[in-house]
């Protein structure tokens, strides 16, 4: 038997936990936008579907042993193309390195580009936090705080408004710094996928979703030093199925020079607290020193 | 492009009525950014039907503790360590904190319990519903909100650690 003063405290917490928190705004462009997507991928998939049959059907017709799978690829490719593009401008990147060195989060909203790095040591503590954020008037403010030293400095000056990224399709490494922006990773995956260089390779389970696979395996020269033969690179993309955006995405490579990282994503809606997160707190007691130069 | 006049409209219904939806939703997936994408969820599925539904309030009402008590978030665990990040492990820790994780001890417990329980305690305690009304939300009987609470309750207590002489029975009999 459960008594009333129990349930008078939970009462009580409940209202506690609740209380000051003000209605909602914005979700119905929010709540408008993620149905459009989501009817545009059922569409889509369901397109999938009938393109893999004809597909087959035809295979199956000819006697030949064409790639079932081949006529699906660029559709898919599309439709990723498609969603990551929107996902640039309308939702939150969270990639988590599968290492566990480092979680990003990256948004390019309307005021311009904003990214936030944690940093963990090899036992996973955290070690420091770089937040990255350039307006579209070109304002770069870049905010570093080190945990060890216990201290932070920030840096800012104004350059010229950002271009568009312009990577050519040799430059699709998937390599994401401290100053990497949402729009630098959405161009490096479209350029990805307008090279051509994707081919399909199935599904594969990740986070309990049967993700699409995409490949791409390239031959560079990525040091003249170590590479003169030339490198193998190795791209993937997994993606969701429902949505067309990736999951995960890793690179591998047989050059000294490209250490591979495997990257899980998540894509979150800009509500305030997820907003929240590309921002950098300093903790308190920690000391500004000049930044280095 | 200019604004479609029914959002605006549906937008004043969520400023005036929003709030309520908002907090029922905090309590069922624990933090305030997955209680908003819990009720953008509720409102996709309004969007078609908005405006000609007659009770749009109760409308996103159901369908928010439904999509609640079947798991919706199942998928989100990942975000944890977000929240870790976001606030916990890098935001100031005054000397009050730890007075206020004690007062919302039982909210963070809830968390802990199976969906459609916690759904039903919130219903229940935080709504103040009777039975028969929680059960009339959650498209159920009454018994079932009945024992949904009841075993809710008494997991939250143990959890809780007020009832110790319970939970250790109960993990004898686990043991056996």
């Amino acid at each position: 038997m459960i008594g009333t003063e129990f349930t008078d405290r939970l009462r009580e917490e409940m209202r506690h936990a609740t209380a000051g928190v003000p209605a909602p705004a914005g979700l119905v462009r929010r709540a408008r936008r993620g149905r459009r997507r989501r009817i545009v991928t059922r569409v889509g998939a369901a397109c999938a579907a009938a393109a893999v049959a004809v597909a087959g059907a035809a295979v199956a017709s000819q006697g030949t042993s064409r790639d079932p799978g081949a006529y699906t690829t660029a559709f898919v490719v599309r439709h990723v193309e498609s969603a990551v593009a929107a996902a640039g401008t309308d939702e939150i990147a969270y990639l988590h390195a599968a290492n566990g060195l480092r979680d990003l989060w990256l948004y390019g909203g309307p005021q311009g580009q904003s990214a936030r790095t944690a940093l963990f040591s090899p036992a996973g503590q955290l070690a420091g936090e770089v937040g990255y954020t350039v307006t579209t008037a070109g304002l770069d403010t870049t905010t570093v705080v080190s945990f060890a030293t216990k201290t932070w400095w920030q840096r800012s000056y104004q350059g010229s408004p950002p271009q568009a990224p312009k990577p050519s399709c040799d430059s699709f490494l998937g390599i994401i710094s401290l100053n990497s922006s949402l729009a630098d990773v959405v161009a490096d995956i479209r350029q990805g996928l307008a090279c051509g260089a994707l081919k399909d390779e199935g599904t594969q389970y990740v986070d309990g979703i049967n993700a699409l696979k995409l490949v791409s395996v390239q031959t560079l020269r990525l040091s003249p030093d170590t590479d003169a033969a030339g490198a193998t690179v190795t791209r993937t993309l997994w993606v969701d199925p429902a949505t067309y955006l990736p999951v995960r995405m890793a690179t591998t490579s047989t050059s000294p020079s490209l250490v591979g990282t495997t990257w899980d994503i998540k894509w979150l809606p800009p509500t305030s607290a997820n907003l929240a997160l590309l921002t950098v707190t300093i903790p308190p007691g920690f000391t500004r020193v000049a930044p280095p130069h | 492009m200019a604004a479609d006049p029914r959002d605006a409209e549906l937008e004043r219904f969520l400023a005036e009525r929003g709030g309520h939806l908002l907090r029922a939703a905090m309590l069922l997936t624990g933090s305030r950014e997955a209680g908003e994408d819990l009720v953008q969820a509720a409102l996709e599925r309004l969007l078609p039907r908005w405006p000609t539904i007659e009770d749009p309030e109760g409308y996103l009402h159901r369908t928010i503790y439904n999509l609640a008590a079947d798991g919706w978030r199942r998928r989100f665990r990942w975000r944890a360590r977000a929240a870790l990040l976001g606030s916990g492990a890098l935001s100031s820790a005054p000397d009050g904190s730890a007075q206020v994780e004690q007062r919302d001890e039982l909210v963070r417990l809830l968390l802990r319990l199976p969906p459609a329980q916690r759904a039903a305690i919130v219903l229940r305690y935080w709504e103040d519903l009777s039975e028969a009304e929680a059960a009339d939300v959650l498209g159920c009987s009454a018994s079932t909100v009945r024992s949904a609470t009841s075993r809710g309750l008494r997991r939250l207590r143990e959890l809780s650690g007020a009832e110790p002489a319970v939970v250790a029975a109960d993990q004898r009999g686990t043991a056996q």
